[in-house]
């Protein structure tokens, strides 16, 4: 089958190196996401949230490639604070924790993020090329999808996030509802009449879904910090972080650990792949994974090197297998995929087979961009540790305002009005009081992108069929994926009676 | 409490949509579903999951021992919020410059920060890199305010 088309292939790097200034956004987007995702309180979705405003006046690739880079950083930022201090800069970085911080207190802090630089990086690498060279062919495929499996599977993809990425399937199930209702609010496509508009005129276009999501994300999360209290760094950390020299990694010191670096860096794209996984499930699993098929499991949890790197290469590589079902398909696989996801759709694009057939460039520009921005950890990662040893004497009273102050006119300048700035604050409250309940609001993000194409797809197939809605079950792809949902749904309940039972049989 | 009174919030607002689907104008149906029918689906099943959930909440409620009622919300969290909803009502009023500083000097000394001279020289620098950042670089239309901020606002952005 034929994968990569060499003529898109070379204008596409001739598009990256000979414009300076996509290569700079790689650059400054890879940095600035190193330095969210290392600072605890910015999430990656948040870092990329906040970086938004300025795509809305870039062309389509430089803001997507903006995006991307950020993506890419932020998954190797959260792990020097959990190395140095035993604190996740992000989810995705909880395993690394298990042994970097070990590392640090045995005085192989610098080795530490040297590995996890180097693994990152090259988890990075890994799903990028396995993109590169895999979703034109699965772009084709998708091409042969039909009305009645798209609906399956935007389905799905809130199935998964609701059913693996959330505390409650319940609470998970009711956003998801939520946000698929709040997406069909204003006119009607196919019947040319308005709805749940409450007579407003500003929803007669529908309800803008950036506002929401920067409310849900960026507000909720600074009105959940100061109800925490997250307070700096203590000067004796920041005093530890100064006394860290990185210690570069060698290559053949890298690849001793091939069979690790490999395994997760697979584990890592696939789990990526699935939709509201992630790489906070990615880099758990690697870790289990080298801790079972390690000689001596032992070492684990005391300062081992492969604790570091299979969770590092792990994570990353997730964070590029997210981007496939995101590119190929249209359905995110992760709360940061459905915000770069639309972003493309605020920039004129639709996500999904026919981006491959009409924007190829497009999609190359993407996949080369986050292999740059994984090379470019190599270099940058140096320097984010550096950078962050300052950054941390930010405390987040002056960090807050600025991230308000972005919310505000990234909510403004979507359509310059004044009402999207409401719509960001009515958001950020209930999204504060849904983080704080366990109501996922990465679920009512997806049900808010993924609603319309969802209805629109149903109707289209009872229309192409004449109503027959047994025409959902009988074409093979819509029926396994629709049994695959079932299973996903299932999945929360049966475990948590499979671990009861356990637990009795163990008494 | 806060979760009972949340759910409830939840299973009203998806009451208040579901009741206003029904001044939808069907007559002009195209398809078997309508203009209605996926809406008032995913309504209908996202109630039912509210009033199993909020039943749920209800017997984790009863179990608890410490029934205190705490809305989990401090100073600083109204703060932020009532800042951020003055800000949007003067936008219009006294443009970006004048209400962005505000709100700048109200949520830093809303967060902790006391010293007077750092509150207004952070708010002025932050709000002039702003504005010329958005207003002149990205050329958003940020809002002028009214009268003489509207004259000044024009030799900034």
């Amino acid at each position: 089958m034929k994968t990569l088309n060499s003529e898109f292939l070379v204008q596409t790097l001739q598009l990256i190196f000979l414009q300076p200034l996509n290569l700079l956004l790689i650059v400054v987007g890879m940095l600035l996401g190193l330095i969210f995702g290392a600072l605890p309180g910015i999430s990656s979705s948040m870092g990329i949230i906040l970086m938004i405003p300025f795509t809305y006046y870039l062309a389509p690739v430089p803001s997507i490639i903006l995006l991307v880079a950020v993506y890419a950083g932020a998954a190797y930022g959260g792990s020097i604070t959990a190395i140095l201090f035993n604190t996740p800069g992000n989810p995705g970085a909880v395993a690394t924790t298990f042994d970097g911080y070990p590392m640090t207190k045995n005085g192989k802090g610098g080795k530490a993020l040297g590995f996890a630089i180097s693994a990152s990086a090259f988890g990075g690498i890994f799903s990028a090329i396995i993109m590169l060279l895999f979703a034109p062919s699965l772009s084709k495929v998708a091409l042969k999808i039909q009305s009645a499996e798209y609906f399956a599977l935007t389905l799905l993809g809130i199935a998964t996030i609701a059913s693996i990425g959330s505390k409650n399937l319940a609470k998970a199930l009711i956003m998801a509802c939520l946000g698929i209702v709040i997406a069909l609010i204003g006119m009607d496509p196919m019947a040319g009449v308005t709805r749940m508009t409450f007579g407003k005129v500003e929803l007669l276009s529908g309800v803008p879904f950036i506002p929401i999501m920067i409310g849900a994300f960026a507000l909720a999360e600074v009105l959940k910090q100061v109800m925490t209290n997250i307070t700096q760094m203590s000067k004796d950390e920041i005093a530890q972080v100064k006394n860290v020299n990185l210690e570069t990694t060698k290559l053949s010191e890298l690849f001793s650990y091939y069979k690790t670096l490999f395994k997760s860096s697979l584990i890592g794209t696939l789990i990526g792949i699935l939709p509201g996984t992630g790489g906070s499930i990615a880099s758990i699993v690697s870790y289990g994974e080298a801790v079972r098929s390690d000689k001596n499991p032992d070492k684990f949890g005391k300062g081992a090197p492969e604790g570091v790197i299979a969770p590092e290469s792990a994570n990353n590589a997730a964070a590029g297998g997210a981007m496939i079902p995101t590119l190929v398909l249209g359905i995110p696989g992760s709360p940061a995929t459905t915000i770069i996801l639309s972003a493309l759709i605020l920039q004129g694009l639709q996500p999904g087979p026919q981006l491959m057939k009409e924007q190829p460039l497009m999609l190359y520009a993407i996949f080369f961009s986050m292999l740059i921005a994984s090379i470019l950890v190599f270099f940058g990662g140096k320097f984010g540790v550096k950078a962050f040893a300052s950054l941390l004497k930010l405390p987040y009273k002056f960090l807050a305002p600025f991230i308000l102050m972005f919310s505000i006119l990234g909510s403004f300048a979507i359509a310059n009005n004044v009402f999207h700035i409401w719509i960001m604050i009515i958001s950020g409250i209930v999204g504060y009081f849904m983080k704080i309940y366990d109501f996922s609001p990465a679920s009512l993000i997806l049900g808010l992108v993924l609603g319309s194409m969802m209805e629109e797809n149903f109707r289209r197939q009872l229309l192409i069929t004449n109503g027959d809605f047994s025409s959902f079950f009988t074409r093979p792809i819509s029926l396994a994926l629709l049994l695959a949902i079932l299973a996903i749904l299932m999945y929360p309940v049966v475990s948590k009676k499979l671990s009861k039972k356990t637990a009795q049989v163990a008494k | 409490m806060g979760e009972i009174i949340f759910h409830i919030g939840i299973f009203i607002t998806m009451g208040i949509f579901y009741n206003e689907l029904g001044n939808v104008n069907v007559n002009r149906v195209t398809d078997v579903v309508g203009p209605v029918g996926f809406p008032k689906v995913f309504l209908i099943l996202g109630m039912i999951l509210t009033l199993i959930s909020l039943y749920q909440t209800i017997k984790k409620y009863r179990k608890q021992e410490n029934k205190e009622f705490k809305l989990n919300m401090n100073v600083q969290f109204y703060g932020i919020i009532i800042s951020m909803i003055l800000f949007t009502l003067l936008l219009g009023k006294l443009g970006f410059v004048i209400s962005g500083f505000l709100l700048l000097v109200a949520l830093l000394y809303n967060l902790g920060e006391s010293n007077n001279v750092k509150v207004f020289t952070i708010s002025t620098i932050s709000i002039l890199v702003f504005t010329l950042l958005f207003g002149r670089i990205l050329s958003v239309p940020l809002p002028r305010g009214l009268g003489l901020l509207k004259e000044i606002s024009y030799l900034l952005y």
